[in-house]
């Protein structure tokens, strides 16, 4: 009854897409019927898909015209009925948590959309872009779908819902379009996130059914809810911790663990990482970054959504292991990035490591940790779609990655050096870019609870440093290998990508401030509740 | 009686269809005029019996002295079989693989099989519970070695034959028990006296015995809707019998005999007498672990297929392990999306089979989103469906089934619940195989399209593939239909 509908802005936003998505289909219709020419299809296909993506972003200017930053409550809301059987119902919002994460989505997958078509800038030889496009263009425009959804929903059916909906295009994406061992990445991302979010969806009817009574939003009396507002108001007032045990665990604990072991094969944390590199390294550019940039964000804004908000007591029981696995993932990915060869999954492996920073964060339940926690998805989310668009320029022109194999490069792509610079010094935490913001409310949150664990990964810091900066030596300085003579500096469709980003992230680096006055009042809000129970 | 005829409306018009067709095969000879005649007339009688269902308030209480209840849980299953029926009508009559020659015999045994499917079920005595079931099983064989000169065909019937007197046999022993321990053949009356016989009134050795005949009587069903262990059957006959056979098998039958167990375990095994929760959970966990993995294996597309069908009884089995009003909905709701994307995955290996020489293997299947976009998209959506994957109805018919489980609340029932979902991700990757050879893998020259399968089958996969869209996001009224069907164990 509380949430009414106020705006179906966010449903625009979420289904334009999809809408852009079912033209391109009947565009492949008829040109069974027509025959269109091979390059008209694709061209009108890609101009469908980019009008749709560029509409998302400005449409997600709108949002953030229209959110007020002093509200802690969801803002933007479409909610009704679905499926009254069920208590199922439609269910979108916005509170200053997700709409970091919502702009975020629009923007990269703008950028991502951009590094999708081959304008602006000469493609040699075979590329993914001139590949089977109308396909590859449905495939992304409902992701962004997917994506775009799982943000803004607040019923967790619907949630479920569009958190799966990512997994096909997903699979096609890198399975059609990626690298050479694309089968495999492929079916190993599909197996893992499935594994995932099958224990979720046990998790997510236990709490329906542990749940008390409720009202749909039409005002009918519902025995039980999916409603994530209702459920995390039960759980805050202790409903879920004195529910009956399941296998002679407290429900609370079993449900936490259940759904955290979901998100966090998306996040992704050690042990469950290993489809990350193979993903990231075989998807094609723009998967790439929108894989880093936002699939990764799904998992930790689950947590904090689900984990941290509807199960506040179980969430600081389990505060100390979360905080160990991310010093795992911040101190051991950043080891492995020292051993690699391959410039693509060095970054991967950088990802996990930077995510790692999330987990502590997060752990630490102190004010400077949580809003680090998410300045650090914020910020990772601009600075890791630079470095894979990075990688992904050496490899159009080289067609390899392997880093040993070039030296002296800034000869020849100076320009180029300049922006990978920018991104791997953004990267590593170099004060005043925005990578240092939420590395550094990470470690002063989490000083404050856990020494020894902040302590150890505070030395990754300095692995960091020397993986990014050794890369750089070895890329870039030095005697120029002949066989990249004729390597030729950015082109603009480059340029449109990577110059916005990294503006971004000096800004963000310097001035912080839009993203915290959009976050702060519900990241106070939820902490009140997590950190009360301490 | 005038009233009971009116309940018997759609079995009387499936007679009436099965004669007409009989007779049609005899007086027609010109062969092109006959296949379209009987096929119409098995289209038409179909459609007529489906009709009948919904016609008058039919359900009406017991007919012929308790032997079947046409009532509306029996309805929901006669419906499936009706809509099933049509599409198995329309796919053969363009398959190559029924003979041409023999088509009268096929629509009118295809129609009994159909009216077997009927009375099992309704059947609510064991006498008739055993000849319908009986009735099905001998329906089925010839429709399995229908392809008379193929070995392979002849063979899976006769593997068929072998298993199927097994089970009967120890169905009929088992009902012969249970007729010497309650004197009734009637299932409530069955239930009434397994009630009191386990209520402490008799000897141990009288309980024990009616354990041992409840289990045989469990064989029967087992292999009805091939669960362990009396599977082995299944992959053998679905690769040997015409395509369009197998596609009916593993829907109609299958669905028929969790009809007829779920009728069974409610009226005749009330609670406090088997622990038959614990019993069919067990077979539930085994029937679905040894079906995911047995097809991860298979490079046939109808023994994958096969093995698929064996790990969806397994899920539905977990279901009926809740024993609850709501386990029984899941269930068949479940059993209709499971008709529909099932009855799709087989119209497309029907038309790839058609438009490759009678190809089988999944490497047929290679690049198949080259050759024939339609059908790779189309078998995407009834795959992914199978798997559970949300936007596509098997989602939410697997939703419903962990559901009910949960509810339940108990430990028994979380583990299977776990069980279920980690087979349901293992499923994925046999499942994805398919994909992977029409999405990712480029076509083989030699695999090129020998001639044009019939557009038909596109369009009956086009038919079954938008319900199984649309139950993705809008399900309410089949819920409520397979809901209201279940009053009557309220």
């Amino acid at each position: 009854m509380e949430y009414q509908t106020t705006s179906t802005l966010l449903t625009w936003m979420t289904f334009l897409p999809m809408i852009g998505a079912g033209l391109i289909i009947g565009l492949v219709i008829l040109n069974y019927v027509f025959s269109l020419s091979k390059a008209a299809l694709d061209n009108v296909s890609r101009a469908i898909a980019f009008v749709s993506t560029l509409g998302v972003l400005l449409l997600a200017v709108r949002l953030w015209a229209g959110f007020d930053g002093n509200s802690t409550g969801m803002q933007f809301v479409h909610h009704f009925v679905w499926m009254r059987q069920f208590n199922i119902e439609y269910f979108m919002g916005v509170d200053g948590i997700s709409i970091t994460m919502v702009l975020l989505t629009a923007l990269i997958t703008f950028v991502a959309m951009i590094a999708s078509v081959p304008w602006w800038g000469k493609i040699e030889g075979q590329h993914f872009t001139g590949k089977k496009v109308p396909g590859y263009m449905v495939m992304f425009l409902l992701l962004e779908t997917g994506m775009l959804g799982t943000f803004c929903a607040l019923d967790f059916f619907q949630f479920y819902i569009f958190w799966e909906l990512m997994l096909l295009p997903m699979y096609f994406l890198i399975g059609i379009w990626g690298g050479p061992r694309k089968e495999y990445a492929a079916i190993k991302f599909f197996l893992y996130t499935l594994a995932g979010s099958v224990l979720m969806l046990l998790c997510m009817i236990g709490l329906y059914y542990a749940s008390g009574p409720s009202t749909l939003v039409d005002g009918t009396p519902a025995q039980h809810t999916f409603n994530i507002m209702a459920l995390s108001a039960m759980g805050q007032a202790g409903f879920f911790a004195g529910a009956a045990p399941v296998l002679g665990f407290a429900f609370s604990k079993i449900v936490f663990v259940g759904l955290f072991i979901g998100f966090s094969i998306k996040v992704p944390m050690f042990p469950f990482h290993t489809w990350l590199p193979d993903a990231h390294v075989e998807a094609p550019t723009p998967i790439s970054v929108i894989l880093a940039g936002i699939l990764l964000k799904m998992g930790a804004y689950g947590m904090l959504r689900f984990n941290f908000q509807m199960l506040p007591d179980a969430a600081n029981w389990a505060a100390h292991t979360i905080a160990v696995f991310g010093m795992i993932n911040i101190v051991y990915a950043a080891f492995v990035c020292l051993a690699q060869k391959d410039l693509k999954k060095m970054i991967a492996y950088s990802s996990v490591s930077h995510m790692g920073f999330v987990l502590l964060g997060m752990a630490a339940m102190t004010p400077q940790g949580i809003t680090g926690a998410v300045f650090t998805m914020v910020s990772h989310g601009l600075i890791s779609p630079m470095l894979f668009l990075i990688a992904g320029v050496i490899y159009d022109r080289a067609h390899t990655r392997d880093i040993e194999g070039f030296g002296g490069l800034a000869q020849k792509m100076p320009e180029y050096s300049g922006i990978m610079g920018l991104a791997f010094m953004a990267s590593l935490g170099l004060p005043g870019l925005a990578g240092f913001i939420g590395e550094f409310l990470v470690f002063a949150g989490a000083f404050v609870k856990f020494r020894l664990f902040t302590v150890v990964s505070a030395t990754a810091v300095i692995i960091t440093a020397a993986y990014y900066l050794w890369t750089i030596q070895r890329m870039f300085l030095g005697k120029l290998n002949d066989k990249w003579s004729t390597l030729w500096d950015l082109n603009w469709r480059e340029r449109i990508t990577l110059y916005p980003l990294g503006v971004m992230v000096i800004i963000f680096g310097f001035y912080p401030l839009p993203v915290f006055d959009l976050m702060n009042k519900s990241l106070h809000a939820l902490m009140d509740v997590v950190c009360s129970r301490i | 009686m005038q009233q009971d005829l009116t309940a018997f409306c759609p079995e009387i018009v499936l007679v009436a269809g099965v004669l007409a067709a009989f007779v049609a095969d005899l007086f027609l000879s010109r062969k092109p005029i006959k296949r379209v005649v009987v096929a119409a007339i098995a289209f038409v009688t179909v459609c007529g019996a489906g009709i009948c269902l919904f016609c008058p308030a039919s359900s009406s209480g017991l007919l012929f002295g308790g032997m079947v209840h046409a009532d509306a849980f029996s309805v929901y299953f006669k419906a499936l079989f009706a809509v099933a029926v049509c599409a198995a009508v329309v796919f053969s009559y363009f398959s190559d693989e029924v003979e041409r020659d023999r088509d009268g015999e096929y629509y009118a045994i295809l129609l009994a099989m159909t009216l077997a499917m009927f009375l099992l079920s309704s059947a609510t005595n064991a006498l008739m519970i055993f000849l319908s079931l009986e009735f099905l099983s001998v329906a089925s064989y010839v429709l399995v070695a229908f392809r008379r000169r193929d070995k392979r065909s002849t063979e899976a019937a006769l593997k068929y034959v072998v298993y199927g007197a097994l089970a009967s046999g120890l169905m009929l022993f088992g009902f012969s028990y249970l007729y010497g321990l309650v004197g009734s053949l009637d299932i409530v009356e069955i239930g009434r006296g397994l009630e009191q016989i386990f209520a402490g009134g008799a000897t141990t050795s009288a309980k024990l015995i009616g354990s041992v005949s409840v289990m045989m009587v469990f064989a029967g069903f087992a292999y009805k809707i091939a669960a362990v262990p009396f599977h082995m059957w299944c992959p053998d006959v679905y690769e040997g019998a015409p395509t369009p056979v197998a596609a009916i098998l593993s829907v109609g039958p299958k669905a028929a005999g969790f009809a007829v167990l779920i009728r069974f375990l409610i009226s005749a095994l009330p609670a406090g007498t088997i622990p038959w929760p614990a019993i069919i959970g067990i077979i539930s966990v085994a029937t679905m672990t040894l079906g995911n993995i047995a097809a991860i294996h298979q490079n046939n597309i109808k023994r994958l297929l096969a093995y698929s069908s064996i790990a969806h009884a397994g899920y539905m089995l977990m279901a009926v392990s809740a024993g609850s009003p709501d386990g029984t909905s899941a269930v068949m709701f479940y059993a209709a999306v499971y008709m529909l994307m099932n009855l799709g995955a087989f119209v497309v290996v029907m038309s790839v089979r058609a438009s490759a020489g009678g190809s089988e293997e999944i490497s047929t299947y290679d690049g198949l989103s080259k050759t024939q976009p339609l059908l790779a998209v189309l078998m995407t959506i009834f795959l992914f469906s199978l798997v559970g994957i949300p936007p596509f109805g098997g989602f939410i018919g697997k939703f419903y089934l962990f559901a009910a489980l949960i509810k339940k609340a108990g430990y028994w029932y979380y583990v299977i619940a776990l069980a279920g979902v980690v087979n349901s991700a293992v499923s994925l990757y046999y499942y994805a195989r398919i994909i992977k050879a029409m999405f990712l893998k480029e076509p083989v020259s030699g695999n090129n399209i020998m001639k044009r399968a019939p557009a038909a089958f596109a369009a009956i996969a086009v038919i079954l593939a938008v319900p199984v869209l649309v139950l993705g996001v809008y399900w309410s009224p089949l819920y409520l239909f397979a809901e209201r069907s279940t009053d009557i164990f309220k």
